[in-house]
């Protein structure tokens, strides 16, 4: 269970800006929607035993992870894919997974190490993404 | 006395709650890029199993700890370090964060006269333990029993004996540091062999610093002179009382 919803690593000031305007339910300027639309990196503070690998262990660790968009279509090789897809001109392609759009995924990593209930430490490699990118 | 620290501290220890402030320091560390990211290199370097079985990279997770302690800030390094606690779980943390098994354990003891003389003969070695012994040398005469009167830099000085005398927590049920190595094997050089020993057991200068910086908020500790004048009050309270 997430101890905090996603932030970003903006400025403080920033971050209550946009509450302010997320409580008051007021549409959201423009530089916010863009920056929450981009694929970048997100943070969550988790505790090590909802990671779901196994481990037990009362500390809370950052697992950040990449989410957002990715400009569509960059490459003839997308545009060709879409045309395809959106035409259904080749109906095998259908039963394929096939994305025609670039994703926004890990481009580099972390590890993250932490003691146990029994004390025994234990690094867990490539747990946190350390940089995002469209990628395809 | 009491009314005084509790002043500083207000539900600190001293709570209702049952805290492991050992606890909180390694997720304090964990969402702090800089202390996460060493940690995770020196646990990483002093777990590796090396190509003997059942053995670690000495050398390479010394120099990781030496890493963390000079490069992290010390509101982390400290806390984790120096946190409080009132338990065997917080104290074993406390205990286990450098890494026993890999950074000092042997199955023996040595003599602490070839751990100081192996000291003396590398370069960093030797000048943290001359930094050691000159910022946390006791004193009868200091209210806050060091001559240098500055926690801050006995603090700093421990802390950088990690990675090459590595002194540490004896058992998970006391606040006693000494470095891994026995006087009993030392024949007539026994006085001088204690002597080196009594710097981390018997040193007032020490005892007092970890004292107060377990139970303030280290970070205190070391930017402020506030405290180390407050503690000064309190322990002429003490004395007093």
């Amino acid at each position: 269970v997430p101890l905090l919803s996603p932030y970003s690593i903006w400025h403080e000031n920033s971050i209550i800006e946009f509450e302010t305007y997320f409580t008051l339910g007021l549409p959201l300027p423009r530089r916010f929607q863009r920056s929450l639309d981009d694929c970048r990196l997100r943070t969550l503070l988790l505790q090590v035993r909802d990671l779901g690998l196994g481990y037990d262990s009362e500390e809370t660790v950052l697992f950040k992870y990449c989410s957002g968009g990715c400009p569509r279509a960059r490459t003839n090789h997308d545009l060709t894919l879409s045309v395809l897809l959106q035409k259904s001109s080749i109906p095998a392609l259908h039963h394929e997974r096939i994305y025609s759009d670039p994703c926004c995924r890990p481009t580099r990593y972390e590890d993250v190490a932490f003691l146990d209930t029994s004390h025994q430490w234990h690094k867990v490699e490539k747990l946190s993404a350390s940089a995002c990118g469209c990628v395809g | 006395l009491w009314h005084l620290v509790l002043f500083y501290f207000p539900g600190s220890e001293f709570g209702m709650t049952p805290v492991n402030r050992c606890l909180d320091a390694a997720k304090a560390c964990n969402v702090a890029e800089v202390c996460q990211k060493f940690r995770t290199e020196y646990v990483s370097a002093c777990i590796k199993p090396s190509v003997k079985p059942g053995s670690c990279n000495r050398a390479k997770c010394n120099k990781a700890l030496r890493k963390f302690f000079d490069r992290v800030p010390p509101e982390y390094t400290h806390e984790l370090l120096f946190c409080p606690c009132t338990d065997t779980a917080c104290a074993e943390r406390r205990r286990q964060t450098i890494v026993p098994a890999c950074s000092y354990e042997t199955k023996e003891r040595p003599n602490c006269l070839n751990l100081l003389q192996s000291c003396k003969t590398d370069y960093v070695c030797r000048s943290r333990w001359a930094q050691f012994q000159y910022n946390c040398q006791p004193s009868t005469l200091s209210a806050t029993g060091c001559k240098q009167e500055n926690y801050g830099a006995c603090l700093l000085s421990y802390t950088g004996l990690i990675g090459t005398i590595t002194p540490n927590y004896l058992d998970n049920s006391t606040s006693s540091v000494a470095p891994w190595c026995s006087c009993t094997t030392s024949g007539n050089q026994r006085g001088q062999c204690s002597n080196f020993l009594s710097y981390f057991t018997d040193n007032t200068c020490l005892k007092l610093m970890t004292f107060f910086c377990s139970i303030c908020y280290v970070s205190l500790c070391v930017y402020s002179t506030v405290l180390q004048q407050g503690a000064g009050g309190i322990l002429m309270n003490f004395k007093e009382n």
